[in-house]
């Protein structure tokens, strides 16, 4: 593998590298703010500059001043190159820590904080800020400008969901790519000029595409942040865990942010991954970690309508099994979903085989809207998961449930997940029965059409795998406890097979895990504080 | 109210778009035409260029807010640029812009309360060999006295110099 | 000054009405070019024009000849020529005598040019606020057409070459020619990363050839009286050839446009063509040679080149305004010949104002795109202000040099050295004059304040002494 050198460490690249980017796959830092590894090169915060210490030098006259003299004298120093968009080649001797390197960088760090507002005791990206950050590692002096900085618009709602200050802008335009990169929509530009430029949304118009939230996600500094995560949490309270969206069948891997002195999921982030979603999310998935916090089953619920009365879980579990055994075991309709995880599926799918009932059907969200960026039109995250916890393609639907019920081919439903395509009305038949168990997480309408509800922990509160629409089996990771008296998913359902006398003789949520490909992607995903 | 080019000046974006492989490049030129019929790049202009040109309006108001002769917010019937680089400066481009500021009573990158006139500071325009000098939309006026600058801004209609 | 000399590429500056076809033609106006389109291969005339050592009059000095030889075009690419006529740089106003009094032979050169090239198409880029130029253009390119010169069959010949004008809107930093490239694709004037360099990819991804109004107009000829004659016209033959337009401004008698072989010093520009000092009680203090982002050479400073392998070993122990003007010599000298027109300050100039008015120039028309140059102009404006309003700290000479020296090789182009090179030389020639300055402010009569303001009535000083923000904001905005 060709490589170069960089501060005397051999450095592979890969051809069309740049040295940065090279770097960069090598988990080696270069301070950068404009450069970002999905998006195309800029090349303006200059705070990459590296000394290409092979090669014809180019030297730039500068002043020195004389000690003897007493004046200035003329003096030379090495033209420096931004890592960014230099190229990687064999016999390329790059240093990043020299000294007239951090000169450089020190300098830039200056200029960026020279009209910057000191706005950190308010400003979000506080703790996760590259300019406290490079200011901590490669400056720690005080900026040497005496005035008043240059003042522009603050808090400007540029959107449904973004605010912008022009005051803590560094004008690196990583947000002006990512909509015109990303999103192929130019709404968002640069205006002004010299130290007046400012970013702006195209009037008429608001940043208001799928992806806003991603303007956010690159902006190095304070510019841009989220209405919903402004002023919420100080980021160095929060935890992560790795999780995976659960808004579709792309399976985008993100970071589950949460304070767990609270217990609370705070926010979502993009965790990188190039197979997948590269450096993305979508709005509506980083907007998914509400389903965590709202609109949750808390509780067991008997009972419908005006009648519906909140139990103990344990007392739900045990109203499912009463109602459950007055109904013949193979007929027995069992509901999987394409929202919940292979591991829930995996237990209901052995239930049902335990019981001998053949009938599995399959729930799913109805279709949205997709599209060439990222999201899939499949509105759920392991339609593949259901399946392959099935042993086979689920060509039933909620429908065919229905169709089924009326002609009295079953008797009972079992279902984990509440979501459906279909409304409430279409689901009497359902509605009616008395033996009606769904293992939920949120409300929907499965269980609002349910006798017994019996409550499970959500994504964030469980380890489990979606295996997306690539069958990319991916895994994710628990980030907070679930609520007090509740369960993950499928050990709720092996509680029930037990009381019914189906006991699954699973220990652990990896042994539900059909796949090996499952398992191994399970094991490689690790916690991160 | 929505913008519309007179028929001849439509004719002269027309030939435009024929100079240049795509439409975008003919943006400066024909925001030219439009800020000489309607004095500045209102919203509505605006709004008529990105149409035309099948444009973001980021981009055309990028564009706008980066020239330096573009204007994004009305003037008076009249620009005067006064020319304060160096060698204006070295020939008495401060007395300059200090007697129009008298003579047309407000600041530079204000209006005359009459609504006439506009001043604005200007970079070298070129003209550094006839210095001091001033532009007054599209002419120039160089090799000026204080004299000859009362005179200048008589023959446009500027209101009289107050009595002292 | 040089003794009966005949003006070449002004010859036709006194000619009434040269601006019209007929006339030009009658004056020699587009013999050479249909020579060199129906005689001349362009490998002969990209030759000729590298014996002239035609070096680019916008100010960078870059060999045109060895600029012509970048292209390489691929199968299928369309070849342009970009034309500079953007002049912006402070002080220089010598290509804007070309466009008024004789457009037709920058618009010969252009037609020679796109011919030995390979191009088809040219651009002249005039900047904005020369309405009247180019108008003037735009009539002379109109009558060009209606002779055959330009358009589908130049002189009869099957290779159409059509040229065009095309407007800046108020922006120096266009004279950068990636810059201008953007502003000619109909984009911000932000400069490009470079490479690729415009010769690859330039105007619309394709090949292009950018070069000034004054490289342009001297293609013709070059061209009628052969590269090498060109080029032993100039005193500095045979690295830097020709005849050139040298601009003088500032506190001299004749300030103007004068043409005169390559070399001649700038005694010689202010004494013989300047009309000598304007007050002949005010002795020449100080001169930029060239354009403002030139560093400033003083009169008494004495040019230490004592190696005899120093390139001005010549001229040793000589005032450095005795040092003949070329792109070499300059930049040997420690400055840069630039666009080759002078602005001369006498002892009535504070050093330090002057660099607060260039740097509030520079803070002015910065693109704002990178770091060191958005950040670093502002700085420099602003602590001059500090400075020239007495509010200034002994320190700030350090500061200001300090912010030069890491503005240098830092940035995206070269508006970065345009801008930090003059404000270095300035502290290094006239180090006293900072020193005092940031000790005490400007001396008595020096103190205004033009570069701020607050509110629309009142005794500007006012708008200081409220603390207003220095960092000049009343340039540019129009306050409704």
């Amino acid at each position: 593998m060709p490589s170069f050198t960089l501060d005397g460490q051999q450095v592979p690249y890969e051809p069309g590298d740049t040295i940065l980017r090279a770097a960069w796959r090598a988990g080696i830092e270069i301070p950068h703010y404009c450069w970002h590894p999905g998006l195309s090169v800029a090349a303006n915060c200059r705070m990459c500059l590296v000394h290409i210490e092979s090669g014809r030098q180019m030297a730039m006259p500068i002043l020195r001043f004389d000690q003897a003299k007493q004046t200035y004298v003329p003096d030379t120093k090495p033209k420096l190159m931004p890592a960014c968009q230099f190229p990687a080649g064999d016999d390329l001797v790059v240093s990043s820590t020299s000294e007239v390197v951090k000169t450089a960088q020190q300098h830039v760090q200056e200029w960026l904080l020279l009209n910057h507002p000191v706005d950190c005791p308010i400003c979000d990206q506080a703790g996760e800020c590259k300019l406290q950050d490079y200011w901590a590692t490669h400056d720690q002096q005080m900026k040497r400008k005496r005035t008043e900085i240059v003042h522009k618009p603050k808090a400007v709602r540029f959107g449904p969901t973004i605010v912008y200050d022009a005051e803590r802008c560094i004008s690196c335009t990583r947000c002006v790519r990512v909509c015109d990169e990303l999103v192929g929509d130019h709404v968002l530009d640069s205006r002004e000029r010299g130290n007046r430029s400012e970013i702006f949304v195209a009037p008429g118009r608001e940043l208001d595409h799928r992806y806003t939230l991603m303007t956010e996600h690159v902006c190095p500094v304070g510019a841009l942040t989220s209405r919903d995560f402004r002023f919420k949490a100080r980021v160095w309270f929060l935890k992560s865990a790795n999780g995976i969206c659960s808004g579709c069948a792309k399976g985008c891997n993100m970071h589950v942010d949460y304070d767990p002195r609270s217990r609370e999921v705070e926010r979502l982030r993009p965790r990188d991954n190039m197979d997948v979603n590269q450096f993305w999310m979508c709005d509506d998935g980083m907007m998914s970690y509400k389903a965590v916090r709202e609109d949750r089953v808390l509780t067991g619920l008997v009972g419908r309508g005006e009648a519906r009365e909140r139990v103990a879980a344990s007392a739900a579990l045990a109203f499912a099994v009463e109602r459950l055994s007055a109904v013949p075991a193979d007929k027995v309709a069992f509901v999987l979903s394409a929202t919940a995880s292979t591991e829930e599926n995996a237990a209901l799918a052995r239930l049902a085989e335990a019981m001998g009932s053949v009938h599995l059907y399959l729930a799913a969200r109805p279709d949205w809207e997709g599209d060439d960026i990222l999201r899939s039109a499949d509105h759920n995250p392991n339609r593949a998961g259901a399946n392959l916890a099935a042993g086979h393609a689920l060509e039933e639907s909620v429908e065919d449930l229905v169709s089924d019920l009326l002609a009295g081919a079953v008797g009972a439903v079992v279902a984990v997940g509440a979501d459906s395509a279909e409304a409430l009305e279409a689901l009497a038949p359902m509605a009616a029965l008395d033996a009606s168990v769904v293992f939920a997480s949120n409300h929907g309408v499965l269980s609002d059409a349910a006798s017994v509800v019996v409550p499970i922990a959500s994504w964030a509160e469980s380890v489990g795998t979606y295996v997306n629409e690539q069958g990319r089996a991916q895994a994710y990771r628990r980030a907070v406890t679930p609520p007090g008296g509740v369960q993950e998913g499928w050990r709720a359902i092996a509680d029930l097979a037990e009381a019914l006398g189906h006991g699954l003789g699973v220990e652990r949520t990896e042994e539900l895990m059909p796949m090996p490909a499952a398992n191994e992607a399970a094991a490689a995903a690790e916690v991160t504080a | 109210m929505p913008f519309a080019l007179t028929a001849e000046r439509e004719k002269q974006v027309e030939a435009l778009l024929t100079r240049y492989p795509n439409a975008r490049a003919a943006l400066i030129p024909v925001l030219w035409v439009c800020q000489r019929q309607h004095g500045w790049i209102s919203p509505a202009v605006r709004d008529w260029v990105a149409q035309r040109l099948d444009l973001s309006t980021a981009t055309v108001t990028g564009v706008v807010t980066f020239y330096t002769m573009f204007f994004d917010k009305p003037v008076g019937e009249h620009v005067i640029w006064v020319c304060r680089t160096l060698s204006c400066d070295l020939r008495g481009g401060k007395a300059i812009q200090e007697h129009l500021e008298q003579r047309l009573g407000c600041h530079a990158g204000g209006t005359s309360t009459d609504g006439k006139f506009t001043l604005m500071k200007a970079e070298c325009l070129a003209a550094c060999g006839q210095a001091p000098m001033v532009q007054i939309d599209d002419d120039y006026h160089e090799n000026l006295t204080l004299e000859g600058l009362d005179q200048i801004l008589d023959s446009v209609g500027a209101a009289p110099a107050e009595e002292a | 000054m040089v003794a009966d000399y005949e003006p070449i590429l002004s010859s036709r500056y006194g000619v009434p009405d040269a601006h019209r076809l007929a006339v030009a033609e009658r004056n020699g106006a587009y013999a050479t070019a249909k020579k060199a389109l129906l005689t001349m291969r362009p490998d002969a005339i990209k030759e000729e024009v590298k014996k002239a050592s035609l070096r680019g009059r916008g100010g960078a000095g870059f060999p045109a000849g060895i600029k012509w030889g970048f292209l390489n075009p691929k199968e299928g690419d369309d070849i342009y020529l970009v034309i500079n006529g953007d002049e912006s740089e402070p002080g220089t106003f010598k290509d804007r005598t070309l466009l008024n009094l004789d457009p037709h032979r920058l618009i010969e050169g252009a037609l020679i040019t796109c011919w030995a090239i390979g191009a088809h198409k040219a651009y002249i880029y005039i900047r904005g606020e020369l309405a009247h130029s180019i108008a003037i253009l735009d009539a002379a390119l109109d009558e060009a057409r209606a002779k055959g010169y330009v358009g589908a069959r130049p002189f009869g010949k099957n290779y159409p070459i059509e040229i065009f004008s095309h407007p800046g809107a108020g922006a120096y930093i266009c004279g950068e020619e990636t810059a201008l490239l953007n502003s000619l694709e109909g984009r911000r004037g932000e400069p490009r990363l470079k490479p690729p360099f415009p010769a690859i990819k330039g105007a619309f991804g394709m090949p292009t050839i950018v070069n000034n109004v004054e490289t342009i107009s001297a293609v013709p000829d070059i061209i009628r009286m052969g590269g090498e004659t060109w080029c032993n016209l100039s005193r500095l033959a045979p690295r830097d050839g020709g005849v050139r337009l040298y601009g003088i401004s500032g506190h001299v008698k004749k300030p103007g446009v004068y043409e005169a072989p390559v070399g001649i010093t700038l005694r010689e520009l202010i004494d013989d063509y300047g009309g000598g000092m304007l007050h002949d009680d005010r002795p020449l203090k100080a001169v930029i040679p060239g354009g403002s982002s030139t560093p400033v050479l003083r009169p008494d400073r004495m040019v230490e080149a004592e190696a005899e392998d120093h390139p001005l070993h010549e001229w040793h122990g000589k005032s450095e305004i005795d040092v003949p003007m070329g792109v070499d010599t300059f930049r040997a000298l420690g400055t840069m010949l630039g666009t080759c027109c002078a602005i001369v300050m006498d002892s009535s100039v504070n050093m330090v104002d002057a660099a607060r008015n260039l740097m509030r120039f520079y803070r002015h028309e910065s693109c704002g795109q990178c770091t060191p140059c958005r950040e670093g102009s502002g700085w420099l404006q602003n602590t001059l202000e500090e400075v020239c309003e007495g509010r200034g700290r002994p320190e700030d000479v350090a500061l200001l040099v300090d912010i030069a020296n890491n503005m240098m090789g830092n940035t995206i182009c070269a508006f970065a050295e345009g801008t930090a090179m003059p404000m270095l030389g300035m502290i290094q020639q006239f180090h006293q004059e900072f020193v005092d300055a940031a000790a005490a402010g400007l001396p008595e009569g020096y103190r205004h304040d033009d570069s701020t303001r607050a509110g629309l009535a009142g005794d500007p000083a006012d708008a200081v002494a409220d603390g207003a923000s220095t960092d000049d904001t009343s340039t540019d905005e129009v306050t409704a």
